[in-house]
């Protein structure tokens, strides 16, 4: 007995006509089923083309259809929406010969993908100053248990691409990426409905990296090591973070 | 088995609606036109939150939300995901839209999700896995849903004829049908059958809502092949018929969709005051 689906997932996925007369009726089935392959390749670009559009970007059309090209056929997809296709892009990207020459490209990539799963990510309430001095005054004391927000991101980059990216994003054209490995760290977090987006220091780094893996505040304190004494405000101490932390709405009261 | 019925709406008449993209939050929370109702790809709005989720959810508080699946498979070779009509049925519950509906289509194969509504040939193998297909929706869903008749390209083998697979279906599981005009109308003229014919086949109670769209002619084979784009305005003939199935099946919420090529809300609203009209002349008719 013949697969009725066989044939033509076979036309979709790989281009391979042989058993369409299985589905078909009709002479040369191909040029017209041609239309759901074309419609599955375009699908799979335009999602990637969304969450990668700084990729696109500097890519350009014709070496971005290329890219996603491959991918798509390295990496369909497996979950039956196309809203988060492509997580795994970056990574697949750093292994292809386009990025050798061209490293930033994987930085660029990680970025436009941490942007959108903060954008998609958890809705949270950040931990106030008012509702902090509430909660003191209340006799609550001090809340125990502090996270960052779930919507949070620290992204790992191999180079200095963050201001590129940013200069990208806000439709600058003519951007060069830099091609020499420097590595650094962005954080993305989302306090409302705007994803907002900074270059860590490396303790910063440490320290974000800390406070996500742990949910403790105490231990992401260990790694406070500002490189800089003083900021225009004076002396950047641990409490000053803290309120910094909270005016940015990267405070979670945990449960 | 046997399921609720769909959830009432804001409205107790039966209204037009269009497609809502996330570009016209602001304009569908504004819109004064009487009854209008909305309807989503709950696939798009599977994220955890966000303002995309916030501006459905605010939608949703004040008109009529539907949900068009388009990823379940439902009569593919495998059973609907489950992970999927989990995510689904989250949403649902969020959102709580008055109907639910997917297409009678399949589009994955071997877990791999091929993003496009692929015909299913009308046999009576086929026929069980979207019956399996329904009963899995609907079960996780906790209600029935009604399925779209797909737009034909190609002639594809089948033993039996499109309206009586779908009705069959439908008497197996206590699903509903959505009629796609458009489908209809494109179907009759790549693959030649008789779109009154199909319509009069339809039980007037099955069919719980009812479809327009824009189409466009295939760049490589011009007008002999017409494609479902839903990125123009919806064409005459397609008015005609619709005017056709309304006086047989009577009145029945209808959509207006529209994907890509968004014209201004105020397009959109145009087409959907036209297709309120048909339904208000056919409830006069009904009272006179």
């Amino acid at each position: 007995m013949h697969d009725p689906y066989r044939g033509l997932g076979d036309f979709v996925l790989n281009g391979q006509a042989d058993g369409l007369h299985q589905v078909f009726s009709g002479p040369q089935p191909e040029q017209v089923a041609i239309l759901y392959r074309n419609g599955y390749l375009r699908a799979c670009r335009e999602a990637l083309q969304a969450r990668f559009p700084a990729v696109a970007s500097v890519m350009g059309d014709v070496e971005f259809r290329k890219v996603c090209s491959a991918y798509v056929q390295a990496s369909p997809p497996r979950q039956r929406t196309l809203t988060r296709y492509g997580v795994d892009f970056p990574d697949w990207l750093s292994t292809e010969d386009c990025t050798q020459a061209n490293p930033g490209l994987v930085d660029l990539a990680r970025l436009d993908g941490a942007w959108l799963d903060c954008l998609f990510g958890l809705d949270e309430s950040p931990l106030t100053s008012l509702q902090l001095n509430q909660l003191i005054q209340s006799g609550g004391g001090f809340p125990v248990s502090l996270r960052l927000p779930r919507n949070a991101r620290v992204v790992a980059l191999g180079c200095s691409v963050f201001d590129v990216w940013m200069s990208i994003r806000q439709g600058e054209g003519g951007v060069a990426l830099p091609t020499q490995p420097e590595p650094g760290h962005a954080l993305f977090w989302r306090p409302d409905m705007t994803v907002f987006s900074r270059q860590l220091d490396a303790w910063e780094a440490r320290f974000y990296l800390s406070f996500q893996a742990t949910d403790s505040l105490d231990e992401a304190a260990e790694h406070f090591l500002p490189a800089t004494a003083n900021d225009r405000d004076g002396p950047i101490t641990l409490e000053k973070y803290f309120a910094r932390l909270i005016e940015s709405g990267l405070l979670i009261v945990g449960d | 088995m046997s399921f609720p019925e769909q959830r009432p709406g804001f409205h107790d008449t039966v209204a037009a609606g269009v497609s809502l993209k996330p570009q016209h939050f602001e304009q569908a929370m504004a819109s004064r036109l009487r009854g209008i109702w909305y309807e989503v790809h709950p696939e798009n709005y599977l994220m955890q939150g966000g303002p995309r989720r916030r501006g459905l959810r605010q939608v949703a508080a004040d008109r009529d939300i539907s949900f068009h699946g388009v990823g379940a498979s439902l009569g593919g070779p495998d059973l609907p995901d489950a992970d999927h009509l989990k995510a689904i049925r989250q949403l649902v519950d969020d959102i709580q839209p008055v109907r639910l509906s997917e297409h009678a289509v399949w589009s994955s194969i071997d877990q791999t999700y091929l993003a496009e509504l692929l015909p299913l040939p009308r046999t009576q193998p086929v026929l069980l896995n979207l019956v399996a297909g329904v009963d899995v929706y609907q079960s996780a869903m906790g209600r029935t849903i009604l399925i779209e008749n797909p737009t034909n390209y190609l002639t594809v083998h089948s033993d039996m004829d499109e309206a009586d697979f779908l009705l069959e279906v439908s008497d197996r599981t206590g699903c509903g049908l959505l009629l796609d005009i458009n489908n209809l109308y494109l179907s009759a003229h790549n693959v030649g059958i008789d779109p009154k014919a199909y319509i009069k086949a339809l039980p007037p109670k099955k069919v719980g809502e009812i479809h327009i769209a824009g189409f466009d002619a295939d760049p490589q084979f011009g007008h002999r092949l017409l494609i479902d784009s839903h990125a123009s305005a919806v064409a005459d003939p397609v008015w005609s018929l619709l005017d056709y199935a309304l006086t047989h099946l009577g009145p029945k919420p209808v959509l207006i969709e529209r994907d890509a090529n968004l014209p201004e809300f105020s397009v959109l609203e145009q087409e959907v005051h036209r297709a309120q009209r048909m339904l208000d002349r056919l409830r006069e008719l009904d009272h006179a």
